[in-house]
């Protein structure tokens, strides 16, 4: 059970991710892999509010959430505005990849390469829950996880600009007829991924430690979480989380300390191979 | 209602429209004609401000410049849009699509007051899309989904609404239901710019007609003026009967 | 002549000769003679993924993983096996890199988008801890001591090594060259802008992406090997994700669709590392900020800017202008014939297809005759374009069958439907950026007069006489409709009549059996329709099935030998021209006219 509870705590930071890509994804069509890198630089604003600048864990967490949230904004500015309307369909794959490289780049540069601990301001002492110990911040963290995907999954369902944010995944020009501000929501769902982010960088940071390059495994696993939920599914990428989690734990539990990538990226390339609109996605009739 | 002076514009470095001119009066319906490719939908699009690219013109409603802002702008200030095909979101329920229909509503939420008295006129209009409110839009039939578009585009109550090609892919009957919906709504005082291929059902309803080929208003003025038949073999059935008789192979 | 020319690249060998010969002669020192074994390596990496990023359209981030591979077998045989022969290793490095690139390229390439870039990337991220899983081979974390490499008994080091690594890297640059300035590279650019007109084309779009991709891996497994001999040591810390990232950089400021914009690439990522080794801490920084200045200002990187530039300087006339390509074949009167074609039969039965539940078409039964043209009209939205989408299988049917010559072909992909000949134009055409009119109509001959991918790379005489034929052809079919003149302009530059045209012979240039013409005639003026329906009678009396779907009623009125009516998705007529005209219900259907309304207007189109 020691396992599980490992699993799904590191599975729920896989699920951040991917509620971050998906929620660009759903208003902007962009899949933005500097999302994972958003996460590693709100580990950071959070250490240095929660560390360098003493603040106790609310306005931290509010620092955290507002950089990245800012962050996010610059992103888009500069690596998705400029390519809208551009035939040239790879152009953000190079783009946001080039903006998670400056991420990447700054933090090392600000912070260091060397891993820094977040002080999470919960208690230490791990508990004994369902025949396992956790730590209480993990436990945190799973439960706030589960509560942003789930909220998220049914905000988009039931609020105007969920729905519209829907729409426009669905079909940008008919959302535009339609009076929606497509170009605005895109920009919203960045800076809401953002914040997100940020708000959570605390929570992340007090379990992996803030180092620069944490951004590449979270974006891998995070994609593989995509990869099983289906893109565009809120409540596929949280599950999708959870279970990258799950694997990786087991993997690292029963097969051996150096494995757990080699067997997620076994899993991964199986189900591309299986069932590449993943297991919740349904397949699509290509039009002309 | 609506005046639109020289648009020049298409898709990138591909130019569909050529200083097109066109008005609709309040209260009046404007057809298009015009074959295939002629730049109907392109002139809607353009109007709406979704053409990718224009590079001239003016658009003008009910006095207000719209030129050059972008469509959720013009959609705000009283312009609907029925596109054809694109009719409505397949995977939404109908009152969820209804609801998008009424995004420009003012005030707050899915529960606004003014959004649910709109959505309740749209029951009114179609009490058929009230039976079916919860099942997704894409399993209606086609006529359904069409009721559904001009429901959501009735929505936020605009002041001039296009329509492209309403009764494209529908049966006959059906075809007589949404033009006749399209004629009452200007009895309610709704100016019309549509855009049809069934022409002598077009020119039923129409006020005005305007006559697209390669991107020009070729004709333009009252009904009227294109009463002696002479339009359906100059537009509809091509550039003149003789030759569509005298012509061998 | 021009096309010879191209045949010869007789600079590009020069300055291989003469970096080969500067350090002997004291041109360079050893620094630099480092430098340029260092370029030259990175540059391999850099034109593997531009085999892939700029020609096949995906992002391969796993380059790094391919060079470790490379290095670790070439090392590995050497300190195992003795096996120190360069040629030896550098065969198992390349057989290896295919290995790696089918596993991952297999699973990777069938989603399309990002998931490539994520399961190559994942590659990257692995390496470490591969490296130390595998720590009996590869001496983990602690590194490998290569031996000393050797050809025919010579020992490969200093200067020798210098001079095999150029040797090497001019190689792959030559064969890279060949097969992207060949049909294969051509099509590789249809397949990166339009996979719908790469399948129209006769090619799958999965197995050339896959092509592509394993073809990209070799030479940086190839780099990976010709490294372990620089310094004879192999450490995990080469392999990291920052090389990763320099290699998309120099791919990107290089410009990924051209071929040597590889080397600028390196150049200018590898010259830069070494130079500003202050600026260590910023390397990221100044890595991200290339890719998104150069994704963002100038897609086409150092090498488009040097195209531009000379097109610049021709245009001003400080450069002589490119010549343009001289006749080859004999010339062919305007009204000259087509050769015959081999038309075949295509039928339906109760063909239908919905989608969701809507019935977009219900058990048609139409069929084409070779040397006639079968027309379907029909309002909009009564199936038409289903129809055609059925045929050329991009849909699906949901029930009934569709036959060529008898044989059934439902359901089949539709590269294969149209590898049986049959060839289509589209409502709007697909017309690829970054092509000439010339090259683009040859494509259409890529799949039905192929030339193969190693006869291309070695530009072996079955290459130069497909070549010289695929042109020839595509230069008559140019002039027999009248726009010899555009050949060497840039397609994506003509006007929409013209675009039309030039589908018209790219899809003849296949000499296919059926001919789908989709709306052919909308939005063209007068004079090029004059041209189409020469064209499209052309090819009905030289024995090719056409089927034309058209909403220009005299225009099908004047071409069609059989005319189908569709409405709602059902067949609601079939006959000849006279017969669909006096056809009142069609007419009602059509116009929606009423019967009296749909008589006078018969009345009055007839006076």
């Amino acid at each position: 059970m020691t396992t599980v509870w490992a699993g799904l705590a590191t599975g729920a930071i896989y699920s951040l991710v991917a509620i971050g890509y998906n929620v660009v994804l759903l208003a902007s069509g962009t899949f933005n892999f500097a999302h994972a890198q958003l996460l590693m630089i709100g580990t950071f604003l959070a250490y240095t509010g929660a560390v360098t600048l003493g603040l106790p864990v609310v306005p931290a967490v509010l620092l955290a959430a507002a950089g990245v949230g800012a962050l996010a904004l610059l992103e888009e500015r500069t690596a998705i505005r400029p390519l809208l309307g551009r035939s040239d369909a790879h152009g953000a794959l190079i783009t946001t990849v080039g903006a998670a490289t400056i991420l990447d780049g700054l933090a090392a540069a600000l912070w260091g390469r060397q891993p820094l601990t977040v002080p999470s301001g919960l208690p230490d002492r791990p508990l004994e829950l369902l025949g396992g110990t956790v730590r209480p911040v993990d436990l945190v963290l799973i439960g706030l996880t589960l509560l942003v995907g789930v909220g998220l999954h049914l905000w988009s369902r039931h609020s105007l600009i969920g729905l519209a944010s829907l729409a426009s995944a669905e079909d940008r020009d008919a959302a535009s007829a339609r009076g929606i501000n497509v170009r605005l929501l895109g920009v919203g769902a960045f800076v809401l991924a953002g914040l997100i982010a940020g708000a959570f960088g605390l929570l992340v940071g007090a379990r992996t430690y803030a180092v620069f390059n944490l951004g590449h495994a979270l974006a891998l696993f995070g994609f593989v979480a995509i990869a099983i939920g289906g893109a565009g599914s809120q409540l596929g990428g949280l599950i999708g989380g959870f279970a990258t989690g799950l694997i990786y734990a087991f993997a690292a539990r029963y097969v051996g300390e150096a494995y757990p990538q080699l067997v997620v990226f076994a899993v991964f390339l199986l189900i591309l191979f299986l069932r590449p609109r993943g297991l919740f996605g349904t397949a699509l009739e290509r039009r002309v | 209602m609506l005046t639109v002076t020289g648009i020049t514009g298409g898709y990138g470095d591909l130019r569909v429209l050529w200083g097109v001119d066109a008005r609709v009066g309040a209260g009046k319906i404007t057809v298009v004609l015009g074959r295939n490719g002629a730049g109907k939908t392109s002139l809607l699009s353009a109007i709406a401000g979704l053409l990718p690219t224009v590079s001239e013109g003016t658009v003008e409603l009910a006095g207000q410049d719209l030129s050059g802002t972008r469509a959720h702008r013009r959609i705000r200030a009283g312009l609907a849009l029925v596109q054809e095909n694109k009719r409505v979101f397949r995977g939404r329920s109908v009152e969820e699509n209804l609801l998008l229909g009424g995004y420009t509503i003012p005030g707050r939420g899915l529960r606004a007051t003014a959004r649910r008295e709109a959505l309740e006129q749209a029951y009114e209009r179609f009490p058929m899309l009230r039976e079916r409110r919860r099942i997704p839009a894409g399993s209606l039939s086609g006529g359904q989904q069409q009721m559904l578009a001009i429901g959501q585009a009735l929505m936020p109550g605009p002041k001039l609404l296009m329509l492209d090609e309403p009764s494209a892919g529908l049966a006959p009957s059906i075809v007589n239901e949404v033009l006749g919906m399209v004629a009452a709504l200007r009895e309610e005082g709704l100016s019309i710019l549509l855009v049809e291929q069934r022409v002598e059902h077009a020119l039923a309803i129409a006020d005005d007609v305007a006559v697209m080929e390669n991107g020009r208003i070729i004709a333009a003025g009252p009904k009227a003026e294109f009463d002696d038949g002479a339009l359906i073999r100059e537009v509809y059935l091509g550039r003149t009967g003789e030759q569509m008789n005298t012509g061998n192979r | 002549m021009t096309l010879l020319a191209r045949f010869r690249p007789l600079s590009p060998l020069l300055a291989v000769a003469l970096l080969m010969a500067a350090p002997g002669l004291g041109l360079i020192n050893a620094y630099w003679s480092r430098t340029v074994m260092l370029i030259a390596i990175l540059s391999l990496l850099v034109s593997g993924l531009n085999v892939v990023l700029g020609y096949a359209g995906e992002l391969a981030m796993g380059q790094v993983a391919l060079y470790a591979v490379g290095a670790y077998v070439a090392g590995y045989l050497g300190v195992q096996f003795g096996a120190t022969n360069v040629l030896l290793a550098l065969g198992a490095a390349t057989l290896a890199a295919v290995l790696v690139g089918l596993v991952t390229g297999i699973p990777g390439l069938r989603l399309g988008g990002w998931s490539l870039a994520m399961v190559t990337f994942f590659l990257v991220i692995l390496v470490p801890n591969t490296i130390d899983i595998l720590h009996d081979f590869t001496g983990g974390t602690l590194g490998l001591a290569a031996a000393v490499p050797t050809l025919f008994g010579m020992e490969i080091t200093g200067t020798r090594l210098y001079v095999f690594i150029l040797a090497v890297t001019a190689v792959w640059f030559a064969i890279a060259r060949n097969l992207l300035r060949s049909r294969h590279g051509d099509v590789f650019l249809v397949l990166r802008q339009s996979p719908i007109l790469a399948s129209t084309l006769g090619v799958s779009v999965y197995r050339l992406k896959l092509l592509a991709y394993v073809i990209g891996a070799i030479p940086a497994a190839l780099a990976g090997a010709l490294f372990s001999m620089i310094d004879g040591f192999i450490a995990p810390e080469t392999f990291t994700f920052a090389l990763a990232l320099s290699v998309l950089a120099a791919s990107v400021v290089g410009g990924a669709t051209s071929v040597y914009g590889a080397i600028a690439g390196a150049a200018v990522l590898q010259i830069g590392q070494q130079t500003f080794t202050q600026f260590q801490d910023w390397q990221l920084v100044i890595y991200g900020t290339f890719l998104l200045v150069a994704g963002v200002l100038f897609n086409r990187g150092l090498a488009g800017l040097a195209h531009d530039a000379l097109a610049a300087a021709r245009r001003r006339g400080l450069l002589p202008a490119r010549p343009v390509s001289a006749a080859l074949a004999v010339p062919v009167e305007p009204e000259a014939e087509l050769d015959r074609l081999d038309g075949a039969v295509l039928r339906t039965e109760g063909l239908s297809k919905s989608f969701g539940g809507n019935a977009a078409l219900r058990e048609v039964s139409i069929e084409a005759k070779p040397g006639e043209v079968t027309a379907l009209i029909g309002p909009n939205g009564s199936g038409k374009t289903t129809l055609l989408n059925l045929i050329c299988g991009f849909y699906k049917p949901s029930g009934g069958s569709l036959l060529l010559d008898d044989d059934e072909i439902a359901g089949r992909a539709p590269y294969r439907i149209a590898r049986l000949g049959v060839t289509r134009t589209f409502q709007t055409p697909l017309i690829p950026k970054d092509m000439t009119t010339l090259a683009f109509v040859a494509t259409g001959r890529y799949t039905s007069h192929r030339v193969g991918i190693a006869a291309a790379v070695l530009r072996l005489p079955a290459f130069r006489r497909g070549y010289a034929a695929d042109t020839a052809e595509s230069l008559r079919l140019l002039r027999w409709l009248g726009i010899e003149d555009l050949a060497d302009q840039q397609v994506d530059s003509l006007a929409l009549g013209t675009r039309r045209l030039v589908e018209a012979a790219r899809a003849l240039a296949s000499g296919p059996r059926v001919f789908l013409f989709d709306e052919v005639g909308s939005g063209l003026d007068e004079s090029d329709l004059v041209v189409l329906e020469r064209v499209i009678g052309a090819i009905r009396r030289a024995g090719g099935t056409v089927i034309l779907v058209e909403h220009n009623f005299p225009l099908v009125l004047k071409l069609a030998d059989r005319i189908h009516v569709l409405s709602q998705g059902q067949l609601i007529a079939s006959g000849t021209p006279a017969e669909i005209q006096s056809d009142r219900r069609v007419l009602a259907e059509y116009t929606g006219a009423t019967d009296e309304q749909a008589e006078t207007a018969t009345t009055k189109g007839a006076q």
